[in-house]
């Protein structure tokens, strides 16, 4: 009977396991006794920070403890501030441990970031490569975009630098909504409008219209892409109407419906082109655009049920502004009607007068 | 005629019975001890009693609790935060998540308190503080409960909500410091619209704070320049309405741009954020509240959400699970069922109160209260 492994019944094994928790229990307790006694009695010293280290390693989110190590740092460094960069290295070491057990660790993060002001000198290089580590596990890891951008303000790296990284990162997946997201945010600031710094410039406009078509025609059923498109493409959308850039933008809007119309001869079935088609046709040319524009939202609850209602609502509310416009333009000809009836009526009488004076 | 049986008897099976009972006794487990996979939420046990309580309120059975209501209330107080004499360190007061690092209690025998109508205990030490999520949990507690609020501290809870805004309008959690952001914003409110007195906090800044962490799809992080995030989101448009400037404060395009955005995390159940699988049942209720809130909740398509949700039911100890197949918490059980009651499902006894997610029982209760 060699080489047989001992199968436990589940008995036995509960009972191993209710063993260990037991033990951890009173490992547990010890630990945390002592952390309270030791900090009661003002000793903030190396040992609370081995205890309270361990405990955390095993449970990052315990904030009282976090906050007892931020209470000792500050000691440390207002007694011994020579000392004090080993001990924020210990610090980094710990919260990267943390991180490892949780990556979604509120407290770890934080705690890092406060870390950080209390050296005299950071690596920053260390603190990107622990960002890259972490984007590579998890690519929509918030906690570690935000972080990111905390280091970059504090190291005062260049945002054409994060740009660059994140076209890297859409580069090798463009579906990464959250590296897109960045770009949102980094390009009015590198690249703001000469007449408008919420909007982007034309010619940078241009290339990224170009750039997400590309991401939009390798995969159209990603949303990460055309969520971005409709950024792009709408976001001036109450200012646009009344500058003088309207009719570039109309250029712009008239270009991406053609590709759109093409994509979605090749994709008839994609829910994604279709809302997109119907977007760019209403704001192109709402009134006189809206028999496709219902047939689209149609063919939209056909093939996306999930949201029926929000498409029926979609395709009402564009007959209502329609409806409008069509009020107000037969208004304004009733208006312009009754002045030009009541104007040649001024006219006639000013003459009848003119030719009963003469 | 048997094929037409047929057909009724698999649309039936589409969708998991709904064991209401048996979440019912979930919830009192909860109330009563932590199962040990959970043991490391003990220091926020407030909240997850907040789930349980709250929980049971939706499924119409607070009954259950009858008979100990005043100890559970007892035992709330229990975490309150006391000013010291000559109301020193008011800005402390509020409530603690858990009594484990407690030092002040450390002579009160705690077995027998719950017992004693008590208000709390002063605080013996400079860091033993209140968090604003464990004073919001507290405070919606008691209203579920019933009571009447008479022994919350008013005057040091405002001041401790007053001490955590920051200049740029946002909120922290806890006086020693901690990540700022939208989550505590919406706390921040719900302490306020409770206690019907907006003194502790600058709407202006916090209504500016909010609109400035709207990202480019509509959605809002968790702070300026942050990536979208339904939870987040849901506590950005409830503090806004709380305080009563949803209105003012969205134009019409910012409005249309998120209720896109949320109506296309709908999968079956919601995602939090773009291209996230699998749903989430916590999102079933962040996503169909805020749209609740902002009048668009026709747009969400209730059959799928609800059979979702019912999917993540747990046969054997009852409560709801993040995901298909896995083990039951108190944080998504209460939220999947807050959600399908913000749907309107009929077979919950109690509507949401979207923005202050209470039910409709106890939101009526308050009103009373503050008539009076």
């Amino acid at each position: 009977m060699h080489g047989r492994l001992k199968v436990r019944t589940t008995a036995e094994q509960q009972e191993i396991k209710a063993k260990e928790r037991a033990k951890k229990m009173v490992i547990y307790k010890t630990a945390m006794n002592l952390i309270f006694s030791k900090r009661k009695s003002g000793e903030l010293d190396d040992e609370i920070l081995k205890i309270t280290g361990q405990v955390l390693t095993e449970n990052p989110d315990i904030s009282t403890l976090w906050n007892i190590r931020k209470e000792t740092i500050l000691k440390i460094k207002d007694a011994m501030p020579d000392l004090i960069d080993s001990y924020i290295s210990k610090e980094l070491a710990l919260t990267e441990q943390c991180i490892r057990v949780n990556p979604k660790s509120y407290n770890s993060w934080f705690h890092r970031s406060w870390v950080l002001d209390q050296g005299s000198s950071v690596d920053f290089h260390n603190e990107f490569l622990l960002c890259d580590k972490c984007l590579e596990l998890d690519e929509r890891n918030f906690h570690c975009w935000d972080y990111r951008r905390i280091i970059v303000q504090k190291s005062k790296t260049s945002l054409e630098n994060e740009l660059q990284f994140s076209t890297d990162k859409i580069q090798k997946n463009f579906s990464n909504y959250s590296s897109w997201h960045y770009r949102s945010e980094l390009l009015p600031r590198i690249y703001p409008s000469s007449s408008d710094e919420s909007l982007l410039d034309d010619q940078k406009l241009a290339e990224e219209c170009n750039l997400v078509q590309n991401a939009i025609f390798t995969d159209p059923n990603d949303q990460s892409a055309w969520f971005y498109q409709r950024w792009l493409l709408f976001n001036g959308d109450e200012k646009f109407r009344t500058s003088s850039s309207h009719s570039s933008l109309l250029l712009t809007l008239n270009n991406e419906l053609e590709s759109c119309q093409q994509l979605h001869d090749l994709e008839p079935d994609n829910k994604w082109v279709k809302l997109q088609v119907c977007e760019l046709l209403r704001r192109i040319n709402g009134l006189g655009n809206e028999t496709e524009i219902l047939q689209l939202v149609q063919q939209l609850i056909k093939v996306d049920p999930l949201r029926k209602g929000y498409y029926t609502y979609f395709g009402n509310s564009t007959i209502l502004m329609n409806l409008k416009k069509k009020i107000k333009k037969e208004f304004t000809s009733l208006i312009l009607n009754t002045l030009i009836v009541s104007g040649s009526k001024i006219v006639e009488e000013n003459q009848e007068k003119r030719t009963g004076q003469s | 005629m048997g094929g037409k049986k047929n057909t009724i008897d698999r649309k039936m099976d589409d969708c998991k019975e709904f064991t209401k009972e048996k979440h019912a006794k979930y919830f009192l487990r909860c109330l009563n001890a932590l199962p040990s996979s959970l043991v490391s939420l003990d220091s926020i046990r407030l909240s997850i009693s907040f789930f349980a309580i709250s929980g049971l309120d939706v499924l119409g059975r607070l009954d259950l609790l009858d008979k100990h209501k005043e100890e559970y209330i007892n035992w709330i107080y229990l975490f309150q935060i006391l000013p010291n004499c000559n109301d020193e360190c008011l800005e402390r007061c509020g409530f603690r998540g858990s009594l484990a690092a407690t030092f002040s209690l450390e002579n009160q025998d705690t077995s027998c308190v719950g017992n004693v109508r008590n208000k709390g205990s002063i605080s013996s030490h400079p860091l033993d503080t209140s968090h604003i999520t464990m004073t919001y949990a507290a405070i919606n507690t008691l209203l579920i409960l019933g009571d009447d609020l008479g022994r919350i501290q008013r005057k040091g809870i405002l001041a401790g909500v007053k001490a955590l805004q920051l200049e740029n309008g946002s909120f922290a959690a806890t006086l020693e410091g901690s990540e700022s952001d939208v989550r505590f914003v919406y706390c921040a409110c719900c302490i306020c619209y409770i206690l019907q007195d907006w003194s502790a906090i600058n709407i202006e800044k916090a209504t500016h704070y909010i609109v400035n962490s709207i990202s480019y799809d509509g959605a809002i992080g968790q702070d300026r320049n942050q990536e979208g995030h339904a939870g987040l989101t849901f506590c950005g448009i409830a503090a806004l309405s709380l305080m009563g400037t949803l209105e003012t404060s969205l134009s019409l395009n910012q409005k249309a741009k998120l209720v896109r955005w949320l109506v296309s995390r709908q999968q079956s159940g919601f995602q939090g954020r773009p291209n996230k699988l699998p749903v989430d049942t916590c999102y079933s209720f962040w996503v169909p509240a805020t749209l609740k809130i902002l009048g668009a909740h026709q747009f969400i398509d209730r059959k799928s959400n609800r059979k979702f949700v019912l999917d993540t039911q747990c046969n054997i100890i009852g409560g709801l699970s993040k995901w298909i197949d896995h083990s039951s918490d108190p944080l998504h059980s209460y939220l999947g069922l807050a959600g399908l009651s913000v749907c309107e499902e009929t077979d919950l006894v109690e509507i949401i109160h979207p923005a202050l997610n209470v039910t409709k029982r106890a939101f009526e209760h308050w009103q009373k209260l503050v008539n009076d």
